[in-house]
C-alpha cells in the first residue's frame, strides 16, 4: 500500500522533476546510448551494412509473414474462381469432343466443318459438397448452390473423371441430388466409340463399382474399355468418361446382351468440388418430346 | 575540492592523448594478436570521485569516450561503451563495498582503498568496458567466439597497461 503511494507520488504531475530526479542517471544513459547507436549507424560503414542488411530483413520477413496470412484469408475466393475456371475450360473440353467424336464417325465432316466451331453444348455450374454418404442403399448428396445459382431439377452433376448424380430438389441455396449409388439411379451409358447403349445400376455394394445393362452381344465389348455418358438424355453431356470395364456376363435381359461391370474412375465416397450440368438445349429438346407425346 | 576537479581533467586529457597519440599506434596484425586493442582511457572514469554526481559521471564517460572515437574514426563506438561503463560503475562500486562503507570525499584508488580491492574493482570494470566495446564494434552476435577473444586477449594487456599507470603515478584522488 505504501508502495502504491510511493508510484502515485511519482506519477503526481505537480513532481515531473521528481521522476528525472529518481531516473535521471538512466535516463541520460538510455539517450546518450542512443546518440551512440545513431552516430555509430551513421558514420561507420562497416556497421552500417550491418544495420541496413538487418533491417532489410526484418522488414521483408514483417512483409512475407503479412502477405503469407492474407493470402491464407483469400483462400476460400481462391478456390471458387479456380472452380469456375475450371468449369469454364471444362465445357470447352466436352463440345470440342463432340465434335472430334462426329468427325471420327462421318465421313462428310468436311462439308460442315463450320460445326467445329460449335458453341458449347452445356454451362457448368461449379458447386461444393456440404453431405455425402455411401453406406445406405439410397444415397443422397446436398451441394451448396441452389436455385439462385440456376441450378434445377433433374440436372446432373459431374466431375471431370466420372458422374455423380442427379438434382432431385433445389432450395433458393442448395441443392439435393440423388447419387448414382442409389437403387433407382439409372443413367444411361455407352462404350466409348461405339452408340450402343445401356443404363447403369448400382447393386448396393462396392461403391467403385456399377453394373452397365442391356449391351448387345455384337457390340463386342472387351476388358479394359472406357465406358462413357451416352448423351441420349438431357442430363448428362456425351462422352464424360464414367470408368472401364472389369468384366461381363451374360445377362437377365437375355441371351443376345450382356451384363458389364464396371470400376469407376472417381471416388465418390470423397466428394470435394462437382459440377452442376445446365443443358443449353435442354428447353428445345423438351419442346419436342411435349409435341411427340401430344400428337 | 577545486584540486580534485584539476587532478581529474588533467587525467582526462592525459589519458585521452596516451591512448589516442600512443595506444592506437600499436597494432598486430597476425593471428591471435590481432583480436589486442590496449585501451586504458576507462581509468578516468574508474577513478572519479565517490561524491560525483551519477549524470555527470555519465556524461564524462561519454565525452571522453567521442575524443578517443575522434582518434580512432569510428564515431559513436568508444562513446557507446565508456556511457555504458558510467552507467555501471555505482552499481560494482556498490556491489564491491567494503564493510566500514565507502569515504564519500576520497577516489577509488589503491591508496585510499588497497590493492586486492582495486585489482578485483579495475578487472570487472575493464571485462565489462571491453565485452561491450567488441560486441558494438562487431555489431551483431552471430560473432560471438570472436567477440570473447577479443575481450579476453584485450583484457590481459589492458589491465597490464593500467596497473603499471597505477604502480607508476601513484593517483591519491
Amino acid at each position: 500500500m505504501r508502495e502504491l503511494l510511493y508510484v502515485l507520488e511519482w506519477l503526481d504531475m505537480r513532481n515531473p522533476l521528481l521522476l528525472i530526479f529518481r531516473y535521471g542517471g538512466f535516463l541520460l544513459f538510455a539517450f546518450l546510448e542512443i546518440l551512440c547507436f545513431i552516430l555509430i549507424v551513421q558514420f561507420n560503414q562497416d556497421q552500417q551494412a550491418i544495420f541496413n542488411n538487418t533491417w532489410a530483413n526484418g522488414t521483408a520477413w514483417m512483409d512475407r509473414t503479412y502477405v503469407g496470412a492474407v493470402d491464407y484469408l483469400r483462400l476460400d475466393r481462391r478456390n471458387d474462381s479456380l472452380a469456375v475456371v475450371n468449369a469454364r475450360l471444362y465445357e470447352e473440353l466436352l463440345a470440342h469432343k463432340r465434335v472430334l467424336e462426329e468427325m471420327e464417325q462421318d465421313s462428310l465432316y468436311p462439308f460442315y466443318l463450320d460445326s467445329l466451331f460449335a458453341d458449347t453444348v452445356c454451362e457448368l455450374i461449379p458447386a461444393a459438397v456440404i453431405r455425402n454418404s455411401i453406406s445406405s442403399h439410397h444415397n443422397y448428396i446436398i451441394l451448396d448452390k441452389g436455385s439462385q445459382d440456376s441450378v434445377d431439377v433433374n440436372m446432373g452433376v459431374v466431375l471431370d473423371n466420372g458422374i455423380v448424380g442427379v438434382v432431385l430438389s433445389v432450395g433458393k441455396g442448395y441443392a439435393l441430388v440423388m447419387s448414382v449409388l442409389h437403387l433407382q439411379a439409372k443413367p444411361s451409358a455407352s462404350i466409348k466409340g461405339t452408340n450402343y447403349f445401356g443404363s447403369l445400376t448400382w447393386n448396393g455394394g462396392n461403391p467403385r463399382e456399377l453394373l452397365l445393362e442391356n449391351i448387345p452381344k455384337h457390340a463386342n465389348p472387351e476388358e479394359g474399355d472406357t465406358i462413357v455418358t451416352s448423351g441420349y438424355s438431357l442430363i448428362f453431356p456425351k462422352g464424360i468418361p464414367i470408368g472401364t470395364i472389369q468384366s461381363f456376363q451374360e445377362g437377365d435381359g437375355g441371351s443376345d446382351t450382356y451384363q458389364i461391370s464396371v470400376k469407376l474412375f472417381a471416388d465418390l465416397s470423397n466428394l470435394d468440388r462437382v459440377f452442376v450440368v445446365k443443358n443449353k438445349d435442354r428447353e428445345e429438346l423438351e419442346d419436342l418430346a411435349q409435341k411427340i407425346q401430344d400428337e | 575540492m577545486n584540486n580534485t576537479v584539476l587532478t581529474n581533467v588533467f587525467r582526462f586529457l592525459g589519458l585521452l592523448l596516451i591512448q589516442g597519440l600512443v595506444l592506437r599506434r600499436i597494432e598486430f596484425d597476425s593471428g591471435v594478436w590481432s583480436y589486442i586493442h590496449i585501451l586504458i582511457y576507462p581509468l578516468f572514469i574508474l577513478l572519479l570521485p565517490f561524491r560525483t554526481p551519477r549524470p555527470l559521471v555519465i556524461f564524462s564517460a561519454f565525452a571522453l569516450g567521442m575524443l578517443v572515437d575522434l582518434f580512432y574514426y569510428t564515431p559513436g563506438i568508444h562513446a557507446s561503451a565508456a556511457t555504458f561503463l558510467g552507467f555501471v560503475r555505482p552499481l560494482v562500486l556498490s556491489s564491491l563495498e567494503p564493510r566500514g562503507g565507502y569515504n564519500v570525499n576520497f577516489s577509488p584508488t589503491i591508496t585510499q582503498l588497497d590493492l586486492n580491492w582495486f585489482l578485483k574493482y579495475a578487472a570487472i570494470m575493464l571485462v565489462l568496458h571491453l565485452f561491450f566495446y567488441f560486441s558494438v564494434e562487431a555489431f551483431t552476435f552471430t560473432y560471438i567466439i570472436r567477440i570473447s577473444l577479443n575481450t579476453l586477449v584485450s583484457f590481459v594487456l589492458s589491465y597490464f597497461a593500467v596497473m603499471v599507470y597505477m604502480l607508476v603515478l601513484v593517483p591519491k584522488e
